[in-house]
């Protein structure tokens, strides 16, 4: 059980790093229609590590991506916005897809993509006291939809293609080759 | 680890029953947002903009003035303003290492940062050109550009400006 934990907490670690690259390079293009819209790959990574490594390893590889990407990209202030945001749309995500295992993988993506720049949005808004960046706020939701659709195939087709007890199927390859 | 809660993933498909009402909840959330936001607020044109530096106003300017007004003394050698290039520079610290270059169109009386380097991403440099109600902010600046919609008073000129 102790070597299971090991191996989960090292591949969230790969995760972190593949959520927090996917971050930093996502960072560099120039964002859709207005900043703090994107694609979200990143996402990718962190849906995978809810699903297959528990709810608990997804908050963590959400963490370490805004932390590092945020200062990676340059823009520390921008965790303030990013991290309750990426917080409630995680949630809203891990609650449709495992909790109440009611929605699809696609569904609860745009769902939380849609949740994310909202929140994101009004959080900027508050923050900076410009209630200005409001009237964006129905077109960035509409990218959330595009982006959403993106992460939410990616992640479903890759889960069609994975074991899921692939965690310990590798304990139990490990055991054979102890024999 | 309970392998039988994550045994559906194995053929998940791209559709479940539930999706029904998240897709609804979703539309109802994006229409509201554009009704609320687009289809009732009546914007006018704007006839100049404000500059604000943590949260202080220190310039305006009145499209076809050709004439940026600062407001703060303490930035009359933080601000350059261009007059065949009509941009306006705003410098931050010590060294004047950090700025926004705001250009200005004054046929379409509007405004938009044409260049910054206060990260990697230049959020401020990719936020749409003012109008209506809008404004641009860059965060690592403190920077913000609002529009005016009544005319700034005319100041005597504090100098600094070129
Ligand atoms: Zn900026």
């Amino acid at each position: 059980m102790k070597n299971i934990k090991l191996k989960k907490i090292a591949l969230c670690g790969l995760l972190c790093a593949f959520a927090t690259i996917a971050f930093t390079l996502e960072s560099l293009f120039p964002p859709l229609i207005l900043p703090g819209a994107r694609m979200g790959v990143s996402n990718v990574f962190i849906l995978l590590a809810g699903i297959y490594l528990g709810s608990v390893y997804g908050y963590a590889t959400l963490v370490v991506k805004i932390l590092l990407g945020s200062i990676f990209s340059g823009n520390i202030s921008s965790i303030m916005y990013s991290l309750p945001a990426g917080v409630l749309s995680l949630t809203l995500e891990l609650a449709l897809i495992l909790w109440l295992n009611k929605a699809s993988i696609v569904a609860s993506s745009v769902a939380g993509a849609v949740l994310n720049v909202t929140v994101q949005n009004l959080v900027f808004c508050l923050v900076t006291d410009s209630m200005e960046y409001l009237s964006y706020l129905p077109y960035l939701s509409l990218t959330g939809i595009i982006g959403g659709l993106a992460v939410g195939f990616i992640v479903l087709f890759t889960v069609r293609k994975l074991k899921f007890n692939f965690i310990n199927s590798i304990s139990k390859k490990e055991k054979y080759f102890e024999h | 680890m309970k392998n039988a809660e994550y045994i559906h993933f194995k053929k998940a498909k791209p559709f479940r029953f539930g999706d029904v009402f998240v897709y609804i909840g979703v539309a109802v959330l994006i229409a509201f947002l554009f009704v609320y936001f687009v289809i009732i607020p009546r914007s006018s044109d704007n006839l100049g903009f404000g500059v604000f530096v943590d949260g202080k106003q220190v310039a305006v300017y009145n499209y076809g003035s050709f004439n940026p007004q600062i407001t703060d003394n303490s930035f009359s050698d933080k601000i350059v303003y261009d007059k065949s290039a009509n941009t306006l520079t705003v410098y931050y610290g010590h060294d004047n290492s950090h700025f926004n270059v705001i250009k200005i169109d004054d046929a379409k009386k509007t405004a938009v940062v044409k260049d910054a380097n206060c990260s990697v991403s230049k959020d401020c440099v990719y936020t749409p050109s003012l109008k209506g109600d809008s404004a641009i902010v860059c965060v690592p600046h403190k920077l913000k550009i609002v529009g005016l919609k009544d005319k700034a008073p005319s100041l005597p000129t504090t100098g600094g400006v070129q």
